[in-house]
């Protein structure tokens, strides 16, 4: 039991200061970015909003968990959907602090900080191609994010916003509102990874060393039910020198894209039809990528 | 239950772990499975909690309901679980153990004097080819004063008067991976005691201690195999002072995973097997047991 308190404790206040950091900087974009700034830069060139996507997270440096406020603010404010789910599905791995913890995590492998970044960028690209194709836009958001993301202008006092038209009481709302409908997630995504983490026999592990043919989708299991942050996750996998490279890179690869975690602020952020495809499609490509990789390197 | 103002229990749950955090901030209790570097951002965060909570009082614009209090009140309770048996110890902790009973090097397991009251030392290594002091001052983790002043040691235990080099067992571990480093030299290593069944058929036990990177959800053992003849029966976490010296171990594969390597959350240095010349037992927990990880690739206590 205390076992299971101290998983759960520390991954709350692990994530809690992220959170806070990305529900602050939505909270900033929302007072700061002109609403049709994004859409008007971006008129007609969705490939070039996708690509500055891909690579928002060399700007916004968070993990997973702080860029889900930052992507659903974007998104509201008009920016173009290749570029929030771009940053969404790659800026959690394609970020400054991320890559270099990868590169401390494998000293002798510096090629899995290549390949961990290339395989996130194509996952994401292709990813939110398809999102693009296959959701109408404007309807990627749940119908209910949608109305949490304008609570600022609600009418029940007559029209008139609530708070008060300091700029800065305005950002610290808006990250209020943000921050409190994704803590309980978080708290709940901590309950279940702590659940797995102590429940979980080491015999699981040592079953995927013995099976290199199961090691890249167990390996992915295993990193769902973690829900390691993405800052950290490169040490678990650097840690379990057993698993082929391939495996560990399919583990590096899933956990900042979908874990139990994400999927509880996926499934309360997102419309049924894009959390269809954000279940189904990374979990594919990453799988395949990794298996024809597991291939070529051995 | 719908007529409960909810919102308002939310803010006053919020309001209570920010003052929480704010009060744990610089409490040693935090180190023990949170990585320093997120403490500044924990006493960041108790204080934007504050604010949260005070503007979520007063907001009388936000729907009220039962899913916030509950996932703050969970929050709350599993820290106080992890938080209160912690206090009770601190509180109730007796003086750290002064052991000074040197008997003769004949003895094969002697114990050698050393208080292990100074907190911060982990291994110490002497070696002559150690004593270049600019190879000393490229490590960060190098000697300092208080450890210099080694403990009293036995006639035929020369004292590491000079070229004592103070780092800790993680670090050892990956130095010995990349530069072979460590072999031949006399360490001491204070570390706990691991068993699994691959090292007990061996006679062997693990001697590791907990690195963390970023919380304990991820921490993982990193130390050395050290060989168990002669011991008395050790359980696992035991914590141990020992002096030895790393020897290479042939009997290691060469290629492949040796069968103590299986455990994922286990790292023991490579090719090399701890043989240990003394040693002492700490009863009890040290008061820092982990080694934390830093962004710079060094290792460090706290």
């Amino acid at each position: 039991m205390t076992n299971f308190c101290l998983q759960m404790a520390s991954v709350v206040l692990e994530a809690l200061p992220f959170l806070l950091l990305g529900s602050l900087i939505s909270g900033f974009l929302e007072v700061f970015l002109p609403s049709d700034w994004l859409s008007r830069t971006f008129a007609g060139e969705s490939w070039r909003a996708g690509f500055w996507g891909l690579l928002l997270g060399l700007v916004i440096p968070t993990c997973e968990c702080g860029s889900v406020p930052i992507m659903r603010r974007l998104l509201a404010k008009g920016a173009p959907p290749h570029l929030a789910f771009a940053y969404l599905l790659a800026g959690t791995v394609v970020n400054p602090l991320v890559l270099y913890s990868t590169w401390m995590a494998f000293p002798h492998k510096p090629w899995m900080v290549a390949l961990r970044a290339g395989m996130s960028l194509v996952v994401a690209a292709l990813t939110t191609t398809v999102i693009v194709h296959r959701v109408p836009r404007g309807k990627e958001l749940a119908p209910r994010t949608r109305l949490e993301l304008h609570p600022l202008h609600c009418s029940c006092h007559g029209g008139a916003s609530w708070t008060g038209g300091n700029r800065l009481w305005r950002i610290l709302d808006s990250a209020r509102y943000d921050f409190t409908a994704m803590f309980r997630l978080l708290v709940l995504g901590a309950t279940l990874a702590a659940v797995v983490k102590t429940g979980l026999p080491d015999q699981a592990w040592i079953f995927l060393q013995d099976h290199p043919l199961l090691a890249v989708p167990g390996m992915m299991v295993l990193s769902f039910l973690l829900s390691l942050c993405s800052e950290a996750d490169a040490f678990v996998a650097a840690a379990l020198n057993g698993v082929p490279s391939a495996a560990q890179l399919a583990f590096l690869a899933i956990g900042p894209v979908l874990d139990i975690k994400l999927l509880l602020m996926y499934r309360r952020t997102f419309a049924p039809q894009t959390l269809r495809i954000l279940l189904v499609m990374p979990p594919f490509l990453i799988l395949v990528f990794s298996l024809l990789l597991s291939r070529c390197l051995s | 239950m719908k007529r409960l103002p909810w919102q308002r229990i939310e803010a006053a749950c919020m309001g209570l772990v920010g003052a929480g955090l704010l009060t744990l901030f610089g409490h040693d209790w935090l180190g023990l499975f949170l990585h320093p570097r997120f403490h500044g951002m924990i006493a960041a965060s108790g204080t934007l909690l504050l604010i949260f909570s005070w503007r979520a009082w007063r907001d009388r614009c936000a729907r009220s309901s039962l899913e916030g209090p509950l996932a703050w009140a969970a929050a709350m309770i599993t820290i106080l679980i992890v938080f209160l048996p912690h206090q009770i110890t601190l509180m109730t902790q007796a003086p750290p153990p002064q052991i000074v009973v040197p008997t003769p090097a004949s003895t094969p397991f002697s114990s050698f004097a050393e208080t292990s009251s100074s907190s911060s030392m982990v291994a110490k290594i002497s070696s002559s080819s150690m004593s270049s002091s600019s190879e000393m001052a490229s490590s960060s983790l190098v000697s300092q004063k208080k450890v210099m002043s080694t403990p009293p040691h036995h006639k035929e235990t020369p004292a590491p008067a000079t070229g004592v080099q103070r780092t800790n067992l993680p670090w050892m571990v990956s130095e010995l991976r990349n530069h072979n480093w460590g072999l031949e030299k006399e360490v001491w290593v204070r570390g706990f005691v691991h068993r699994q069944s691959a090292l007990n058929q061996r006679n062997e036990i693990g001697l590791v201690r907990s690195l963390i990177v970023c919380c304990a959800a991820d921490a993982i053992a990193i130390g050395f195999r050290m060989t168990a003849e002669n011991l008395p029966r050790y359980e696992n976490g035991q914590w141990l002072m020992v002096r030895g010296h790393l020897r290479p171990d042939p009997s290691e594969p060469k290629s492949g995973r040796a069968p103590w390597e299986r455990n994922p959350d286990i790292f023991y240095g490579k090719g090399v097997l701890f043989v240990p010349d003394s040693l002492i037992p700490i009863p009890g927990e040290i008061p820092d047991p982990y080694v934390f990880y830093q962004a710079n690739g060094d290792f460090s206590e706290f």
